[in-house]
């Protein structure tokens, strides 16, 4: 979906917002390889949708299925998680601006989420939906390379952190079953 | 006669059902409508027969049931197998209506014997049962007994402890005479009684224990009906018992126990008792004290006894003040400064409840390392531990109650009781301040 969709009628703004994006996107290490082509960017902001979240909503919840990665421009998130008995508890409060990115889980199929997001304070988001994301790979095969390359570090990361907490826990339990 | 049989049999079986579900008040509903039908059933027969008697017999020339009266007089005569004979059939239908009559009679009087001892079986029942009313919730269940029972509920029962007698259910081997000359006292009137070994799981679930709030199981020493009296070790492996049993029918209940021997108190802490009361180290202690010479022994007797005007007692936290200072709690709590704070008791309460609410906080950690150290700290929270005197910048966490010195100057005063209060007051001034700093 093209940012003049969204804003039809406002063709006026579009071209400030666009530059906002644009620039915001710059900032983002995960497209680095699309700075490096003249109009990766701008090819790239094409399938992002402009989302403005008001404060206290959840941009997405734990449990459900789909909907896109976000980016946040501006604003303040929070990230819950639920215990076994269903308490919530705060894990972190992510700011706009730093090339804050939530929810990519989504972009490779449809997992439950693992973590609900809640606007802190009145946010900007850019979404890209998956399948939109599948459509500028297929599309732009030479820019989409760094980008999942860099897409799967992250989830290589968070996998390596989640092996680590594994075998915590196995030990933990061991031990415990010892006394 | 198979209808008769059958009939029986059928009413046999209702009679039995009957008497096992005329518990609560629908069930009695349904007994006076069963006995109405049995009523009417029996009506019917006698009836149908002597009118029926009365149509056969009449056109008879040797009839003696000549009315509509007789047939019903000679029917009733018949059914109750009285039978004066000053009237009879003579015709052969008449005859075997009579028969009938006869038989149906004797079995009417077996239904109604059997109903009139079920009646009574079913009283001595509910009157048992009605020990314990099935409603109470919240309640206070003492097992076991002491011979001074009664002295014991006069500390325990009452408007200024607020436990009514009627909240308190008492789980003992002994007779009810026992019971009856406690409930004699007005006070204890309305006090519940469930007869039996209180460490059988059987008879400490007629307390409901599921439902109480408070368990005290006592080191039960008393003379059983036999005439025998237990040893102190087999009186702690009764209270043992009765925890470990308590631990999974009373989840919510505050237990106390009474302990002869400190050494098997952890016993106890197994089955999750964190109130533990050594009541023959209490008075050693006491009895040890006399050799310093401190007079402690008037100190410690007005604080426990509660006609002296000086309580010892613990006091709940209001969650707005969860997570201040103890200086600040003790500040908001009384603002005048007259209450005499002592120190906090940490993780108070029902044991299965605070390792619940510890068991939920320690899991909202996103951190496994984290998670591990916190739900490793759950297992080794120890309930119920005293904290004296803590510093005023120490931060008191939820589940926490105050341990405080209510002084009622106009009573201590008054009766000159030699306590805190009158005989030591530099000491009281010391503890004043240094806690309330």
């Amino acid at each position: 979906m093209g940012l003049k969709e969204i804003f039809p009628n406002r063709d006026a703004n579009v071209e400030p917002v666009q530059d906002d994006i644009l620039k915001y996107l710059e900032g983002i290490t995960l497209l680095e390889e699309l700075k490096a082509d003249p109009g990766g960017l701008k090819a790239f902001s094409e399938f992002l949708s402009v989302k403005d979240i008001a404060t206290g909503s959840e941009i997405i919840r734990e449990g459900d299925v789909g909907g896109g990665m976000f980016f946040l421009m501006s604003g303040r998130v929070m990230v819950m998680k639920k215990t076994v008995q269903g308490d919530f508890y705060p894990v972190a409060k992510l700011s706009g601006g730093n090339g804050i990115f939530f929810g990519e889980g989504a972009l490779f199929g449809h997992e439950a989420r693992s973590a609900s997001v809640i606007a802190d304070e009145p946010c900007r988001c850019l979404v890209l939906d998956g399948g939109d994301f599948e459509r500028f790979c297929r599309l732009y095969p030479q820019w989409s390379v760094g980008v999942i390359l860099r897409l799967a570090k992250v989830v290589a990361t968070r996998l390596r952190s989640l092996n680590q907490d594994y075998v915590m826990l196995y030990q933990a339990l061991v031990s415990e079953i010892r006394g | 006669m198979p209808a008769i049989l059958s009939f029986i049999n059928h009413k046999s079986i209702f009679f039995r059902i009957h008497l096992e579900n005329c518990d609560g008040i629908g069930g009695c509903e349904l007994k006076s409508r069963r006995v109405l039908i049995i009523v009417a059933a029996l009506t019917a027969v006698w009836l149908f027969s002597s009118l029926g008697a009365y149509y056969l017999e009449v056109g008879d020339a040797n009839a003696n049931i000549k009315t509509v009266g007789d047939g019903l007089w000679w029917g009733v005569v018949t059914f109750l197998t009285v039978g004066y004979g000053d009237r009879f059939p003579v015709t052969v239908p008449g005859r075997f209506i009579g028969a009938f009559l006869m038989m149906s009679g004797v079995a009417a009087t077996g239904i109604l014997t059997a109903r009139i001892s079920a009646w009574f079986l079913e009283e001595a029942i509910l009157a048992r049962r009605r020990n314990v009313d099935e409603r109470l919730k919240g309640h206070f269940i003492i097992c076991g007994w002491r011979d001074d029972m009664k002295d014991l509920l006069e500390h325990m029962v009452g408007k200024d402890t607020g436990t009514g007698a009627e909240k308190v259910v008492i789980v003992a081997n002994v007779g009810r005479e026992e019971i009856d000359a406690i409930r004699e006292d007005k006070r204890f009137e309305k006090i519940n009684f469930v007869g039996g070994d209180f460490f059988r799981v059987d008879v400490l679930q007629q307390a409901f224990p599921e439902k109480a709030s408070r368990v005290l199981i006592l080191a039960d020493r008393a003379r059983s009906q036999t005439g025998v009296s237990p040893s102190a070790e087999e009186a702690d492996a009764r209270t043992i018992m009765a925890a470990t049993a308590l631990g999974k029918l009373a989840k919510t209940a505050f237990v106390t126990a009474e302990i002869i021997d400190p050494n098997l108190s952890s016993y106890l802490r197994m089955a999750g008792v964190t109130d533990i009361i050594y009541s023959r180290q209490y008075s050693r202690l006491l009895l040890g004290t006399a050799a310093s010479g401190t007079g402690l022994a008037n100190v410690l007797n007005d604080l426990l006894d509660p006609k002296s005007g000086t309580a010892l007692q613990t006091q709940d936290i209001p969650e707005a003040l969860h997570n201040k200072t103890y200086a600040e709690v003790c500040k908001a709590i009384d603002p005048s400064g007259q209450t005499l704070f002592v120190g906090l008791i940490e993780h108070s309460g029902n044991a299965h409840t605070i390792r619940d609410r510890a068991l939920r906080e320690a899991q909202k950690t996103s951190n496994v390392k984290k998670l591990i150290d916190n739900l490793q700290s759950v297992k080794q929270i120890r309930c119920n531990s005293p904290m004296f005197n803590p510093p005023p910048d120490y931060m008191v966490p939820s589940g926490t109650v105050l341990i405080t010195i209510r002084v009622d100057r106009g009573v201590a005063m008054a009766a000159g009781a030699p306590g805190v209060q009158t005989q030591n007051p530099a000491g009281a001034a010391g503890l004043k301040t240094g806690s309330a700093a």
